[in-house]
């Protein structure tokens, strides 16, 4: 069984100690996760990496406490009166299609002062480039733009965690890398603790301070690098030699893993 | 932060609107003439036929003694009468017992124990045709309104309740994980996702029993009754006034009809983000361009 502890010391955001995770699917059980441990300090970037169906989505939302681990001690933020300990930016499914843009950001807005939350709802849907879009419908909207509300929701909510799961995906090369600049400034200009999912190494890599990956299913940390470059960090780095090598060493990890599964499926 | 949208529509912007509006406004005014072209010709085929005796007139009158027949019944007031009555058994039974089944139904998708509970009883229940109760109903009640409305109520509530449960039991999972990430819970939760997520289907459950209400409210007028759209057509074969009999036939239609167009105009009401733009505004993209 999961045990959970509240985070005591203020260093460390999650952690999480031999988590496992056992699906009941429909051709019998499934390991997602088999002692996975991990530790998220306060403030910290931390991107995860892995193979597709390796348990990342899984590991972010035991660390959310959306999911319980089959077996493992987990140790997360608690809410305090004002903000949510966590914000989750999810796959896909962000938006609810029958509420307007602004709605939905105040979705995840605690109830209180009407007039309060409209503001900072608001300010936060300009300062992701949606001012104006107010009262649409997401039907009405782009996939990016979709993505911004949710990316907007987290934000909004002040809540000093948050989990990001694989937020970019669904965005044309363009967008992503527009969005991947906007995202480095957000956090940096916030110093929020992320937890960020992602397939792109380079995105990893030019947003995080450490990036850990995880290994074909059941999933476990197979590798973790420090990321060397000072913030502010601006997208430059990725020309850099060390940024070349480090994406190079990810990407031989990731391959031998990637391999491992093509051979056991 | 960077501002991407610019809100501008440029001539081209608004020579594409225009041609877009029209297209609608062309394709909006073609299904209205085909919807009233349709009945129109087979009305006309109808008195073609009956006026050639190819048809018996005395079974299948032209429409033209039938309307004679509706202008003379609403002048003596006796179709009005006749439909009040069906209109207020029928509502008498429907709205109750639609808000019935909503909330039944709300809270049989929501709680799982209460669905296990009565899911099986109702769906038993549900498959029995309302009307072999009706002898029940008036074994019970006596011979007033009040059977007849049971009657309407009982088929109006099972539909709902049993549309209603399924619309929250097929809510997706990810948006209920969605609304408990956030912290969205009680009352919050039921108006913000729960409702909201159910009413497509909901509607679609409120439309079939606004039809299904209207065929138990007239059969049970054959019954028993002295007034209401059922009563005049069940009288008229008795009598052999067959223009009578299509007049009844005729009203219990256009109140069958127009019934289920006021609930579908309320579900788009009240479901604003299924609308599609009566006109073409634009869609701006990052760069001012138009894009419908
Ligand atoms: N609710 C569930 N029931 C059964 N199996 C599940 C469930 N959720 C996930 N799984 C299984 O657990 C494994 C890990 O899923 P998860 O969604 O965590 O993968 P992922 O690493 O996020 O993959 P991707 O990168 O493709 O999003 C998959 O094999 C999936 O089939
Ligand atoms: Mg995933």
């Amino acid at each position: 069984m999961q045990r959970t502890h509240a985070t005591s010391d203020t260093r460390t955001a999650f952690a999480a100690h031999q988590v496992s995770k056992l699906f009941f699917g429909g051709d019998g059980p499934l390991w997602a996760l088999r002692d996975m441990s991990l530790h998220v300090a306060g403030g910290s970037f931390t991107c995860i990496v892995g193979p597709s169906g390796c348990g990342k989505s899984t590991l972010l939302r035991i660390l959310a406490g959306l999911e319980e681990a089959s077996s493992g001690e987990v140790v997360r933020p608690e809410d305090d009166g004002a903000h949510p300990a966590t914000a989750f930016v999810f796959q896909d499914s962000g938006v609810l299609p029958w509420l307007t843009v602004l709605d939905n950001v105040l979705f995840g807005l605690p109830p209180g002062n009407r007039r309060e939350r409209v503001a900072v709802a608001r300010e936060w849907l300009a300062r992701t480039g949606l001012s104006g879009f107010e009262s649409a419908y997401p039907h009405q909207l782009s996939g990016g733009m979709r993505q911004r509300v949710a990316i907007s929701r987290a934000f909004a909510t002040g809540s000093p965690c948050l989990l990001m799961d694989e937020p970019l995906g669904a965005l044309d090369a363009q967008t992503r890398m527009l969005m991947q600049e906007e995202l480095l400034a957000l956090c940096e200009a916030e110093r929020k603790t992320v937890v960020f999912v992602t397939h792109s190494l380079e995105e990893a890599l030019l947003l995080g301070d450490r990036v850990i990956l995880v290994s074909a299913r059941p999933g476990r940390v197979r590798t973790e690098v420090e990321v060397p470059f000072d913030r502010p960090r601006s997208p430059d780095v990725q020309h850099h030699a060390e940024f070349v090598d480090l994406r190079f060493h990810l990407w031989d990890v990731l391959r031998d893993e990637v391999g491992t599964e093509r051979a056991e499926a | 932060m960077k501002q991407y949208v610019e809100r501008t529509v440029d001539a081209l912007g608004e020579e594409v609107v225009r041609a877009e509006t029209r297209r609608r406004r062309w394709l909006r005014r073609r299904d209205v003439v085909l919807a009233v072209l349709t009945p129109t010709l087979a009305l006309l085929a109808w008195q073609w036929a009956a006026s050639v005796d190819v048809i018996d007139a005395r079974t299948f009158p032209p429409p033209t003694r039938t309307l004679t027949k509706a202008v003379e019944m609403i002048g003596s007031g006796e179709l009005p009468r006749d439909l009040l009555a069906t209109v207020l058994r029928l509502l008498g039974g429907y709205l109750p017992a639609a808000a019935a089944g909503i909330l039944v139904g709300l809270a049989m998708g929501s709680w799982r124990a209460l669905g296990a509970a009565l899911g099986p009883l109702f769906a038993a229940l549900y498959a029995l045709p309302k009307i072999a109760v009706l002898p029940l109903l008036l074994l019970v009640f006596g011979l007033g309104d009040t059977p007849r409305i049971l009657a309407v109520a009982i088929t109006v509530f099972f539909v709902t309740q049993i549309n209603a449960q399924s619309a929250v039991r097929q809510i997706d999972p990810r948006t209920m994980e969605l609304a408990r990430a956030y912290r969205v819970r009680g009352w919050r939760r039921l108006c913000l996702v729960l409702v909201p997520a159910s009413l497509p289907q909901m509607f679609t459950g409120l439309r079939v029993a606004v039809g299904l209400g209207v065929v138990v409210t007239i059969a049970v007028e054959f019954v028993a009754a002295d007034e209401g759209i059922g009563y005049l057509i069940w009288n008229s074969w008795q009598l052999f006034q067959p223009e009578r009999m299509y007049v009844g036939l005729m009203a219990a239609a256009l109140l069958g009809a127009t019934l289920t167009g006021v609930v579908s105009a309320f579900g788009w009401l009240v479901m604003p983000w299924r609308r599609q733009p009566a006109t073409g505004r634009p869609r701006q993209s990052r760069n001012g361009e138009t894009a419908l």
